[in-house]
């Protein structure tokens, strides 16, 4: 295990400059037990989930509420751990890989600042053991440049209360990657917005993407957004969550809104709008 | 950008319009007790009430010069604020640190939740006596029962804290791999503050009480002991200047604790 940390070729920072890691999911299957504790009662969230994901890829996962998006994501995190199967990130294991998480919603500190909550991951040791490499001035350094990436430059001092809920969200894509994340991992971070917001942070989530050139793995209920911004999307079905099919979009991205009704678009669409109501 | 002074403009309206309702709140707190005082005197004076039972507050203020000026109060009000201080330092450290551990480890807290409910229910003032017989009549034991009073509040509201916290801000501190003592300098602590702070007020009180009831049992010196002597003697104004004090204690402390936790927790300034 410890060797295979070591010869890990691509550890450390240059490889997330290089486009962020492969990811590898097998047969993997995540249960939760039956709360009353009645034997066999529990719920399958996932069942025989088999997916590669080549490095800075873009993949959106979508799929009817309750089949397991969620938990796919926090697997992959490893926020928790799969029933079956196995998850490998880059050459190493998903406990060692580096992740920026953008949640859903509230999430940012109301305690930090904007430039203090994207500032959260470079101050943990997980990131950086050397405590001399974590000195303020640079954490501030790599903080400041994330903050100008995601379009906040001016808000650093302010608290998240202060700021719309647009903005939040920038805030929150940033502090994911401030790290310099290995994998992007996005739960649904445009849904509790308005449809305007939505559209521009999703034309600004193209261009970060594509100068961040992290691998990232995007859930999303909105099957126009995730094939607006991915290069494959995943249809998961409900109970237990399976693959039920993956669909290519082709166009190189950053795309242009105009990409949305173009006919790749809007054919991809509708299959994947026949695939995820069928059941 | 423009954005930026549209958005710094309302909390800052906000809060001017706050601290003008805030400078009137004080206003009118102060005529009332004006108000109050005038009253009692008015009164005192006019049914003619002896001053042992109730003393005017011309009397009491006559009292607490006589007080000031033999240089007794001074010595009361430092033994009892040096007690005070070192109880409720103990207390502060060790309800926040044991509010925060019960908060996070699952076992501890098992383990401490039914001593803790059961001591903060028991009316450990009753239990006065007892630490005199073990710590004796000085310094140690008068800290302590201010300690134990004040304890309870800051432990319970801590752990309030760590229970309000969001769910998802614990997910950010997992999904960045962050360590245990991490997610409790970074996310516990900081979360639960206003919580803490909370705790605190309710401790001044608390430790208070504590300090005039350990007097009760035996002390040569404190506020305490100047309310105990005072009604002995039959000087009332004593008793009274002795509770103002205290009163007045509780008061500058809890005003205090304000003041940090404006300065500690500052993005909590628009939501109050």
């Amino acid at each position: 295990m410890c060797a295979e940390v070591v010869v890990r070729p691509s550890a450390g920072e240059p490889r997330a400059s290089l486009g962020g890691a492969g990811l590898t999911l097998a047969a993997v299957g995540k249960d939760f037990p039956d709360r009353s504790g009645t034997p066999g009662g529990g719920l399958v969230a996932l069942d025989g989930v088999d997916l590669t994901v080549r490095p800075g890829e873009f993949i959106a996962v979508v799929g009817p509420s309750g089949c397991g998006k969620t938990t796919l994501l926090r697997l992959i995190a490893g926020m928790t751990g799969p029933t079956r199967g196995s998850i490998v990130v880059g050459a190493g294991e998903v406990r060692d890989a580096r992740t920026g998480f953008v949640f859903q919603h509230a999430s940012l500190y109301p305690w930090r600042t904007v430039l203090q909550n994207v500032a959260f991951g470079l101050e943990l040791r997980a990131r950086e053991p050397r405590r001399s490499r974590r000195t303020r001035g640079a954490v501030r350094a790599r903080a400041r440049e994330l903050v100008e990436l995601v379009g906040l430059a001016g808000f650093e001092s302010y608290f998240p209360h202060q700021i719309s809920g647009g903005m939040q969200q920038r805030a929150n894509l940033a502090r994911a990657l401030a790290i310099a994340p290995e994998l992007l991992l996005m739960d649904e971070p445009f849904s509790a917005l308005d449809a305007q917001t939505r559209e521009e942070l999703q034309i600004e989530l193209q261009r970060i993407a594509v100068e961040a050139n992290t691998t990232t793995v995007f859930v999303t209920h909105d099957i126009g957004e995730a094939l607006y911004l991915a290069d494959r999307v995943v249809v998961l079905t409900g109970r237990p969550g399976r693959i039920k099919e993956v669909l290519e979009c082709p166009t190189a991205r950053p795309r242009s809104l105009a990409y949305q009704v173009s006919e790749e678009f809007l054919g991809l669409r509708d299959r994947a709008w026949s695939l995820v109501h069928r059941d | 950008m423009a954005a930026a002074e549209t958005l710094s403009e309302a909390p800052r309206a906000a809060a001017r319009r706050r601290s003008r309702g805030r400078r009137t709140g004080t206003w009118v707190g102060v005529v009332s007790v004006l108000g109050g005082l005038a009253l009692w005197e008015t009164v005192v004076s006019l049914s003619g009430v002896s001053s042992l039972i109730l003393p005017a507050p011309s009397k009491i203020v006559e009292a607490f010069g006589e007080l000031a000026a033999s240089g007794d109060l001074w010595l009361d009000l430092g033994t009892s604020l040096r007690q005070f201080g070192a109880g409720f330092a103990i207390a502060g450290v060790l309800g926040v640190v044991f509010g925060l551990v019960m908060g996070q480890a699952r076992y501890v807290r098992y383990a401490s939740e039914p001593w803790v409910l059961a001591l903060y229910a028991t009316p450990s003032i009753g239990l006065a006596p007892l630490f005199i017989i073990w710590l004796g009549f000085g310094f140690q034991a008068k800290a302590f029962i201010v300690a134990l009073m004040a304890f309870f509040p800051v432990v319970i509201n801590t752990l309030s804290g760590v229970e309000s916290l969001a769910r998802e801000w614990l997910d950010v501190a997992t999904s960045f791999k962050a360590g245990p003592v991490e997610r409790f300098l970074k996310v516990a602590f900081p979360g639960a503050l206003p919580y803490i702070f909370t705790g605190l007020r309710l401790a001044v009180g608390r430790g208070l009480v504590g300090i005039v009831v350990a007097d009760f049992f035996g002390a040569q010196q404190g506020l305490g002991f100047l309310i105990l002597q005072g009604a002995q003697r039959f000087r009332t104004t004593d008793v009274f200047v002795g509770t103002i004090l205290l009163a007045a204690l509780g008061v500058i402390l809890t005003a205090l604790l304000r003041l940090a936790e404006r300065k500690t927790c500052p993005w909590r300034l628009d939501v109050r």
